[in-house]
């Protein structure tokens, strides 16, 4: 989590960055920010935003513009200091297994199972480790890395969005 | 329009972006309806995103994967707990089964019935309609399974002829035919051109027209089988089938043939039992006119209507939707003129899409002047969709009057960072021929002739 005094910081640099021409791009990690100065952000890199989709929290914030964007434009209503915190996840290394659809995540077959993986748990590229449920269909999501499950990242029951982390995996 | 007493939904999801989910979360917040955006990973940091109440991430930058997933869509409103979809236009908005798709959630679908979708949606039997309903059609009919066939219809219904994609439109699937040894490769040609754009080869075939003027009614049904007409637009100014420039009144469109356009349109409407926002586009040729299609969705080019009508479309659409009657009279009077540009990021003189950030955005304003956009400064221009940036809308107490206000707007409209297509407008709205109404749909070639 960063202190106010690193997000202020963090706005100067950006706003300074922009005011000198340069192309920035700004990545959420499960593990923090990532400025690139110079960098390519449409590179495709299907960065996962360093929280679980809030959509249903009706917070009124857009889901984590860059900061660049808060200040260039009053296109979000949101302020800064409640955008940037995207950052709050526990800096976990690992792959991160995003959500590939929209719908409610589930980590267990039933309510009364034990849920598919758990923190320690050795997964298999392939092996199902958790339901999104879309539109009533429980859709079985695989690993797609052989690993170590490092971090549940979803909670049982949260709304997902595509592209959402459910799962950090140590590879 | 007397608001209705209550608001009509509690949450609407827009299943759409750019300009027209701006515009559709702006109605829903006049009405006091909370929104939910839905973006592709490629517009994170759009304005339609930061104005919703909620957003959800619906997939990659392809549409295919986001704007156009069914199932991602449903389930977006579904765990933010919506209860109608706006489709606004373009992508899935005149798709039958989606529509069908969202009912069967338990959904209200703002627009048509899927049954209405389909039947016009399907240019053979839209023309069937409106055969039934006495509008005039040109002769014509739907290309058939051997080329000696459809050759015999051919020349039945004469040279030159149009083809055209049976299941969708904007030009896709359309090939100008000038005589029978061009038929067989203009045939191909349009065939896996339809196919490819709406998954469906069928054709149709019907008389061309050379320069036509190119002018539609808004219709507008409620759901007790009433339906009322919100005049016409002309939209003659256009490049390979795309409209540019739309204006309302027509001009030079005499009381009678106006009548009998409004009419037309309004017994098309009811005779498929037609509910929601929809647009019956006629070929004007002199004082003849002929049903060209029905838009089962809101247009584009709406705003020219609401400006001369002081009707706002996308609100009664909401209302509408939730079985309000549609409180207006049948026969809308309209004050003044207005006219719409659209901006395109797009090169003005070859037309090719220019994505890019909008490193400067400076629209314009003053009396008359609306602009419909998703720009704003530092935003992205992305290279998957659409490129339609603004909309610039001039209202005037008469078409001089509409025509210096859209000057004086393109004028101050400032884009940098990407290539726009604001010098043609500028070139086209400050011409002579414009200002002498000289419409159809050669004006272009003759604007680029001087």
């Amino acid at each position: 989590m960063l202190s106010n005094e690193e997000v202020q910081a963090l706005i100067r640099f950006v706003a300074e960055e922009r005011r000198g021409g340069s192309d920035l791009s700004v990545e959420y990690q499960a593990g923090g920010v990532y400025l690139r100065v110079g960098g390519d952000r449409s590179g495709g890199s299907g960065a996962p935003r360093g929280v679980a989709a809030s959509t249903a929290a009706a917070s009124g914030a857009s889901p984590s513009p860059a900061p660049e964007e808060v200040h260039a434009a009053a296109a979000s209503p949101a302020s800064a200091l409640e955008e940037v915190p995207a950052a709050e996840e526990p800096a976990i290394e690992g792959h991160v297994l995003t959500s590939p659809i929209v719908g409610t995540f589930y980590a267990a077959p039933s309510p009364d199972s034990p849920p598919y993986v758990e923190v320690g748990a050795r997964v298999e590229q392939g092996q199902v480790v958790c339901i999104v449920e879309a539109m009533k269909l429980m859709n079985e999501i695989e690993a797609d890395v052989s690993g170590t499950v490092a971090s549940v990242v979803a909670e049982n029951g949260d709304p997902v969005e595509f592209g959402a982390p459910l799962f950090v995996i140590r590879t | 329009m007397s608001p209705p007493a209550a608001r009509p939904f509690r949450k609407i999801l827009v299943a759409n972006r750019g300009e027209i989910a701006v515009r559709v979360i702006r109605a829903c917040r006049d009405l006091g309806v909370e929104t939910v955006a839905v973006f592709s990973t490629a517009d994170r940091d759009a304005l339609h995103v930061g104005l919703a109440d909620d957003a959800v991430c619906v997939g990659p930058p392809a549409p295919a994967g986001s704007y156009l997933h069914k199932q991602n869509l449903l389930a977006a409103a579904q765990i933010t707990g919506a209860q109608a979809v706006h489709p606004g236009y373009g992508f899935l908005a005149e798709n039958a089964d989606f529509a069908d798709a969202v009912e069967r959630c338990g959904l209200t679908w703002i627009g048509p019935s899927p049954a209405a979708i389909r039947a016009m949606g399907d240019k053979a039997r839209a023309r069937e309609a409106a055969i039934e309903a006495g509008v005039p059609v040109l002769p014509g009919g739907p290309a058939l399974e051997s080329l000696e066939e459809t050759a015999a219809l051919a020349s039945e219904v004469g040279y030159p002829l149009m083809l055209k994609a049976a299941a969708g439109g904007g030009g896709r699937g359309m090939r100008a035919v000038r005589d029978r040894t061009g038929l067989e490769a203009a045939l191909d040609a349009a065939a896996s051109e339809a196919e490819a754009a709406f998954g469906s080869g069928a054709l149709m075939l019907e008389r061309l027209v050379e320069r036509p003027r190119h002018v539609e009614v808004q219709v507008f049904g409620d759901s007790f089988g009433r339906a009322v007409q919100l005049g016409e637009r002309d939209c003659s100014i256009q490049r390979r089938h795309q409209k540019l420039l739309e204006e309302a009144p027509a001009p030079l469109i005499g009381p009678e043939l106006r009548q009998s356009l409004a009419e037309a349109a309004l017994r098309l409407a009811k005779r498929v039992g037609y509910s929601n926002a929809g647009t019956v586009e006629f070929l004007v040729d002199g004082d003849r006119f002929h049903f060209l299609e029905m838009n089962t969705r809101i247009q584009v080019e709406h705003p020219v209507t609401e400006a001369v009508t002081g009707v706002d479309l996308v609100k009664l659409q909401i209302v509408a939707a939730a079985g309000e009657p549609l409180g207006l009279p049948d026969g809308i009077e309209t004050s003044g003129h207005a006219i719409e540009c659209r901006i395109n990021a797009e090169d003005p003189e070859t037309f090719a899409p220019s994505p890019g950030r909008l490193r400067r955005y400076r629209p314009p304003a003053g009396p008359g002047v609306r602009v419909d956009s998703h720009g704003f400064e530092g935003g992205e221009m992305p290279p998957h969709y659409d490129s339609l940036l603004a909309k610039v809308v001039a209202h005037g107490a008469d078409r001089a009057e509409a025509i210096s206000r859209m000057a004086r707007a393109l004028r101050e409209f400032e884009v940098e960072g990407i290539r726009t297509t604001l010098p043609l407008m500028r070139r086209i709205v400050e011409s002579r021929p414009f200002a002498d109404a000289e419409l159809d749909t050669g004006f272009l070639d003759r604007l680029d002739g001087e």
